[in-house]
């Protein structure tokens, strides 16, 4: 499908100068303010379009309240979890779903909805503050990532073997 | 009739919104449990995976869906669904497990009991 290809090219290079267009227009002439308050149609509603920015905040702080409450971050028998450690997951994940809506998104796409947006905030603030989760657990609990390690160089090791041709 | 309006392509831009509220499920529901490190990080891959597949549907201007790609969809969402049956399984299997040691803990405390009375009452003869 060459028309395809030759489409992945141009999305490829609106990629790489919208980083200079996003200089340009940071200088440019035009107040910010009057750029938010640009009318943007969606569900038949003609919005401004800061509107829909606050929607992205709210809806990644949403997603990494709503994280707490899933039975891997909640507080239980067998884990406690501090206050402190608990802000600062709530941060980690609200940044999350900012950078996912606002810099990981728009690399992907060149122009994208709104609703993708807000979808895009509340699945990453959520989905990044559990992967935090787990890597920070792993990072903490020295024997899992011994083991971790092990695992990963018997599987290495069996695959070599099963290669080269060689006994164990 | 319903199904004069929906189409194929309905039916595929729906499935990862449907996968989307799955993993949420999933994550959310006191009968599946996620607290494992590797059911939760599963679930979460999943959750990117229909992400990136809503982006394509509705961001992308390259993607054009076609029978095959629906057909992975399918597939995949089986996938999780089965995934899903089998975190469900594993929690009430654990779950039956816990109460049964729970009530042989009592009888044990119990026996226990019986016969610390009896030795008691043996002593005491």
């Amino acid at each position: 499908m060459p028309q395809n290809i030759a489409a992945a090219k141009t999305t490829i290079g609106l990629i790489v100068s919208s980083t200079a267009s996003m200089v340009g227009a940071s200088t440019s002439a035009i107040a910010l303010s009057d750029q938010l308050n640009q009318r943007h149609e969606f569900l038949y509603l003609d919005l401004p379009i800061w509107y829909f920015f606050t929607a992205v905040f709210a809806l990644s702080a949403i997603g990494a309240v709503a994280s707490l409450f899933t039975d891997t971050i909640k507080d239980s028998d067998y884990r406690y979890l501090s206050i402190p450690r608990k802000i600062a997951y709530v941060v980690c994940g609200f940044l999350c779903g900012i950078i996912g809506a606002f810099i990981i998104l728009p690399s992907f796409t060149a122009n994208p909805e709104m609703g993708i947006m807000m979808m895009t905030a509340l699945v990453l603030s959520f989905s990044g503050m559990v992967l935090i989760n787990n890597l920070s657990e792993i990072k903490r609990d020295d024997e899992l990532q011994k083991s971790i390690r092990t695992l990963i160089i018997s599987r290495l090791t069996a695959v070599l073997n099963f290669l080269g041709g060689g006994k164990k | 009739m319903i199904f004069d309006w929906i189409t194929w392509m309905m039916i595929n831009s729906t499935i990862p919104f449907v996968g989307v509220l799955l993993s949420g499920m999933m994550m959310f529901s006191s009968k599946s449990c996620t607290s494992s490190k590797t059911t939760s990080t599963l679930v979460i891959l999943f959750a990117l995976i229909w992400l990136n597949l809503i982006w394509a549907d509705f961001g992308s201007e390259v993607f054009a869906p076609s029978r095959q790609t629906m057909s992975a969809r399918g597939l995949l969402i089986m996938a999780m669904i089965f995934f899903g049956f089998d975190v469900r399984k594993n929690t009430l299997n654990s779950a039956k497990k816990d109460s049964e040691i729970l009530t042989l803990k009592i009888k044990v405390a119990a026996m226990q009991q019986y016969i610390d009375k009896q030795k008691g009452r043996h002593n005491h003869e």
